[in-house]
């Protein structure tokens, strides 16, 4: 391991890591409020670091959601992680197994973000990669705890607007990636059907259903390509 | 914690550890077939808005639009932050303000 590569890696962290504390800290604070122990939020932190879906298991949890629906929405909230991970698979070709399953398990919406595009530039240090990762890993765990213990210096979080980080993250994650046609499908059809099993009282299976359906419509949707589009016919 | 709470956290982790890790291990040059690579792809999209929505609009029993709904009106500046900006930290930002200077408004009586 260079020191050089590992300082460039947490240096690469730093505008990720401006963005996450805030949620990380809202996360600790309101599952304090929830009444939730310490142990919950550190756990989720440490074992599943999925910022969406840990904010989303502690308001279903506090719901009364049943374990099992928890862990489905948990399982479809986290699926593109999927696709993401088999995006950057055969740019790992030359790292170790262990290389591999560490990169794997700290993948994020962020850092898949950040490395595909360090890759595609042809830079793709192993050492760095890591080390931004798990400074990430590291900060979040770390916020989320501070949160949890700032939860008794703030009583009423809602009045800071601190309930509404996790809808915010949800819109900034979620419009950039609208551009194109079928993925704007998918998000009305995903947000409508969720809404209305909402409205109807299923809203545990809301996120699932919601997600399936809508990738299924946008799945069917043409990719139009705008430019050719707006060519008027011959 | 309890022992529902500690069977919730280890099956989250299993759901969210596997997809992550199990195709970098696997499928180095591997492709999926078209048609499912779309799907996949869309699942990001749709999900995000299927959480999103909800928490904007209040559940069953309250009229869909009300004027003291926070989260709605809130999302508005939070949408144009995002659309301008493209940062997550300026949408989370905006939308954090936002909602607290919403609500400061409302509960002091101002407008009604």
């Amino acid at each position: 391991m260079k020191a050089a590569s590992v300082k460039k890696g947490m240096r690469g962290a730093l505008p990720i890591i401006l963005g996450g504390v805030p949620i990380g800290m809202a996360h600790g604070l309101l599952t304090r409020q929830m009444g939730f122990a310490i142990e919950l939020p550190l756990f989720l932190s440490l074992f599943v670091f999925a910022g969406s879906s840990q904010f989303i298991a502690v308001s279903m949890l506090q719901a009364g959601a049943a374990p099992l629906a928890v862990i489905g929405t948990t399982f479809v909230v986290n699926f593109r992680h999927l696709l993401m991970s088999a995006s950057i698979a055969p740019r790992l070709k030359s790292w170790t197994f262990l290389q591999r399953f560490l990169m794997g398990c700290t993948l994020t919406d962020e850092t898949f973000a950040v490395h595909s595009a360090n890759f595609a530039a042809g830079g793709a240090d192993t050492t760095e990669a890591l080390s931004l990762n798990f400074t990430l890993y590291l900060m979040w765990t770390l916020s989320v705890v501070s949160g949890f213990q700032m939860g008794n210096l703030i009583e009423r979080p809602e009045v800071w607007g601190l309930d509404f980080a996790l809808p915010a993250m949800f819109l900034g994650l979620l419009l950039p990636i609208c551009t194109r046609r079928p993925a704007v499908a998918a998000a009305l059809c995903g947000g409508a059907v969720s809404l209305s099993l909402h409205r109807l009282g299923f809203g545990s299976w809301a996120a699932f259903t919601g997600a399936l359906a809508g990738a299924t419509a946008g799945a069917f949707v043409a990719d139009g390509n705008p430019k050719k589009e707006a060519k008027p016919v011959e | 914690m309890n022992e529902t709470l500690w069977l919730v956290v280890a099956g989250m982790t299993a759901v969210t550890v596997l997809p992550r890790v199990l195709p970098i291990l696997l499928l180095s040059g591997w492709r999926l077939p078209r048609f499912a690579e779309r799907w996949l792809a869309l699942i990001a999209p749709a999900v995000l808005s299927a959480l999103l929505l909800p928490e904007l609009l209040p559940d069953a029993g309250a009229p869909l639009f009300s004027a003291s709904n926070t989260f709605l009106w809130a999302s508005v500046p939070a949408f144009l932050a995002a659309w301008r900006t493209k940062s997550l930290f300026g949408t989370v930002a905006a939308g954090i303000v936002s909602a607290a200077l919403l609500r400061a408004i409302l509960t002091s009586g101002f407008l009604s």
